[in-house]
């Protein structure tokens, strides 16, 4: 079974101070200055994906990992530890356009790029990435390949045959459906999905490995990569304000402190509740 | 402008659904037509309660023999080929995000995900959504009809349907769930394939683990927050209870949730739940933006949190700079007492 397993690196935008939501010219936002980090859902993925990995492999079957972020030189780093990590393939599709708010661009590049290596049998991607909050680029790259697509799986499992064993929640349950590839698989809130690390040893030996890089004019056309959120296009950004009063009960102790909250503040509002 | 709805008549949650609806509709498109909504359902028992509560007095139901986007893409294809519909409205659950993006590759249009308000121009729909994590709100133009989008959860207040009892009802049915169907294992015989199978052909096998009861975070008076400064689960478990103890209901945030400290059911913001409660108190919660979402409407919030530089300070109400248990024990103690003198009417 052949798996790619797509993901995205983003700024940590929980580090951001409220001075630093700036809207510059086209509606960018320098979060530079932040640390970066694998889009929650694509950690997930990620994670994910080597959990299957695993069990299959005891189950006697083989797999064969690639992971696939488009971005610039600077996610280089990612890619080696999942090499590390024991991805079999690193690929980056270099791009250096604003792609933030176009998952109709990101999707058709993913859909071209499988259509020409031919090789996965199933696509792994997170559901929602920042900045956009897009929520549609695996529903879209299904849509491209015309494949079935599974959204808010939360576990992958091996099944006999080279059958998949996807669990993903449904609006009033789970659902646990045997599937038979080729599909995508759009990773939900996964418990206890966060990505491993790799040791020392497997980072020496395996992270050095050769990252593919490919230019996204092969899989996109330069039309679309110079207009690329045709009939869905920004025209306004402003920051969301969360301020209240923000009032900060004083008191020496936390018994003082929470008597203070409860005499003048709650004991008269939970009479009411 | 035409617009239709729709709407998931296989879960339970229909009606919060078409509540929801409702009541973006009545904010944002008076000055459309309403086309029709459009029902998947899956057992004719239902019938009457879907076509009463739905939000429009033209009703298409369809019946299957279960949710299935697949299928449902395909049946809406289909049927929406040579419509002029140009708004299709779908609601802010797991079904309408998954729909609305796919729907509107297949008849060429445009969608966004999670709009929390929109407006008309001539050639386009002008969209709004939370972007950067719920921390900028963005504006865009569709301009490809038709237009589909579905809607940010919670943003709009639901609004009841109205019983109107003059008003004749138009309803039209579709049956496509005739096939050789099971409620657990699909089977497929034969050469002669139909298009509910043909849709679904990648399933071998399935199942349908219903959720257990909702945890009425959702719809709590007064809720009490774990965030992940509570680090571990036994602290979990521990404010579970002391939320009994307050008469509060337990929410948690996304990395308690995803460390499965707690049942994702008790997830809290944009991921989770929006709740709306008269009290909320967050004990370790730093307030990020996609967290403080679900918490947003409540009318006091409390924060407690060791650092007085935590955003979540300044986006509260009222606030304790210091360790959620100590603070938190305290208080358990206070009501106890008042409880003990007859002091509340808790
Ligand atoms: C696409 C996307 C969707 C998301 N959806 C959600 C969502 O729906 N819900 C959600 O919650 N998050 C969501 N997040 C994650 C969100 O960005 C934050 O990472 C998360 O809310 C942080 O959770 P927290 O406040 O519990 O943890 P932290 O940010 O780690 O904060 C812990 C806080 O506890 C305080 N603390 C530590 N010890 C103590 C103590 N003893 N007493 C008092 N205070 C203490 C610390 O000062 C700190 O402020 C989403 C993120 C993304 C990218
Ligand atoms: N630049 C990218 N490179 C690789 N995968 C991406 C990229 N952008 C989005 N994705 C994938 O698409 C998912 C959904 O993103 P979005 O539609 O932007 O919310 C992400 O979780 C990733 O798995």
């Amino acid at each position: 079974m052949n798996i790619l397993t797509c993901f995205k690196i983003v700024s940590d935008l929980d580090l951001m101070s409220e001075s630093d939501w700036v809207v510059e010219d086209h509606f960018r936002i320098n979060t530079s200055f932040v640390k970066n980090m694998i889009n929650p859902y694509d950690e997930s993925a990620l994670e994910i994906t080597l959990l299957y990995k695993e069990q299959a492999e005891k189950l006697g079957s083989a797999v064969n990992l690639s992971a696939l972020t488009i971005g610039s030189k600077q996610l280089d780093a990612y890619l080696k530890t999942l090499y590390a990590l024991r991805f079999d393939k690193a690929v980056r599709i270099e791009n250096q356009h604003d792609l933030r708010f176009s998952p109709d661009a990101i999707s058709t590049v993913i859909a071209n790029y499988v259509k020409v290596i031919k090789k996965p049998e199933v696509i792994i991607l997170g559901r929602q990435s920042g900045v956009g909050d897009n929520a549609k680029t695996p529903l879209l790259v299904a849509e491209h390949l015309g494949w079935p697509c599974i959204s808010q799986a939360v576990k992958i499992e091996p099944a006999s045959e080279g059958l998949l064993k996807v669990s993903s929640m449904a609006d009033d349950g789970l659902v646990i459906e045997t599937i038979r590839p080729p599909c995508v698989l759009s990773i939900g809130n996964a418990p206890n999905s966060y990505l491993r690390i790799p040791t020392l040893k497997d980072k020496v030996n395996y992270g050095k490995k050769e990252i593919e890089v490919l230019e996204i004019e092969n899989y996109l056309n330069q039309a679309v990569l110079e207009q690329p959120s045709e009939g869905h296009n920004i025209t306004g950004l402003k920051p969301i304000n969360h301020k209240r009063q923000g009032v900060v009960i004083e008191g020496s102790t936390p018994a003082e402190k929470a008597q203070n909250l409860y005499h003048n503040y709650l004991q008269e509002r939970l009479k009411q509740l | 402008m035409k617009h239709t709805i729709v709407l998931n008549g296989c879960s339970e949650t229909f009606l919060s659904q078409a509540e929801e609806v409702n009541g973006f509709a009545a904010a944002y498109l008076k000055d459309s037509r309403a086309d029709k909504t459009i029902i998947f359902h899956c057992t004719d028992r239902h019938k009457p309660f879907l076509i009463a509560n739905s939000p429009t007095p033209s009703t298409q139901l369809i019946r299957l023999p279960r949710y299935q986007p697949e299928i449902i893409l395909r049946t809406l294809e289909q049927l929406e080929a040579s419509s002029n519909t140009e708004l299709y409205l779908f609601p802010g659950d797991f079904a309408g995000s998954e729909l609305s993006p796919r729907l509107a590759y297949r008849l060429g249009g445009s969608s966004l995900i999670a709009v929390n308000k929109i407006s008309r121009t001539e050639n386009a729909l002008t969209c709004h959504k939370a972007v950067y994590s719920n921390y900028m709100q963005a504006e865009f133009k569709l301009s490809e009809r038709p237009y589909c989008i579905s809607l940010a959860k919670g943003s709009t207040d639901p609004l009841p349907i109205a019983v109107e009892n003059d008003v004749e009802k138009d309803v039209s049915e579709i049956d496509i769930a005739n096939q050789e169907w099971s409620n657990t294992v699909l089977s497929f015989k034969g050469d002669q394939k139909s298009e509910p199978e043909k849709a679904c052909a990648h399933i071998v096998d399935y199942e349908f683990v219903k959720k257990e009861a909702a945890s009425g975070l959702e719809n709590a008076n007064y809720i009490l927050v774990a965030g992940r400064g509570v680090k571990m689960k036994e602290k979990v478990d521990k404010l579970h209870t002391i939320a009994g103890q307050l008469g509060a209901e337990l929410g948690v945030s996304r990395p308690v949730a995803m460390s499965a400290w707690a049942p994702l059911n008790k997830l809290i913001g944009v991921s989770g739940i929006m709740a709306k409660p008269q009290i909320c108190i967050t004990a370790a919660v730093s307030g990020a933006a996609a967290f403080y979402t679900g918490i947003e409407k409540s009318k006091l919030i409390i924060a407690i949190n060791t650092d007085r530089g935590a955003p979540i300070i300044r986006a509260s109400d009222l606030a304790i700079v210091d360790d959620y248990e100590k603070v938190l024990d305290e208080l358990v103690q206070i009501i106890t007492e008042a409880q003990c003198k007859g002091d509340t009417s808790l």
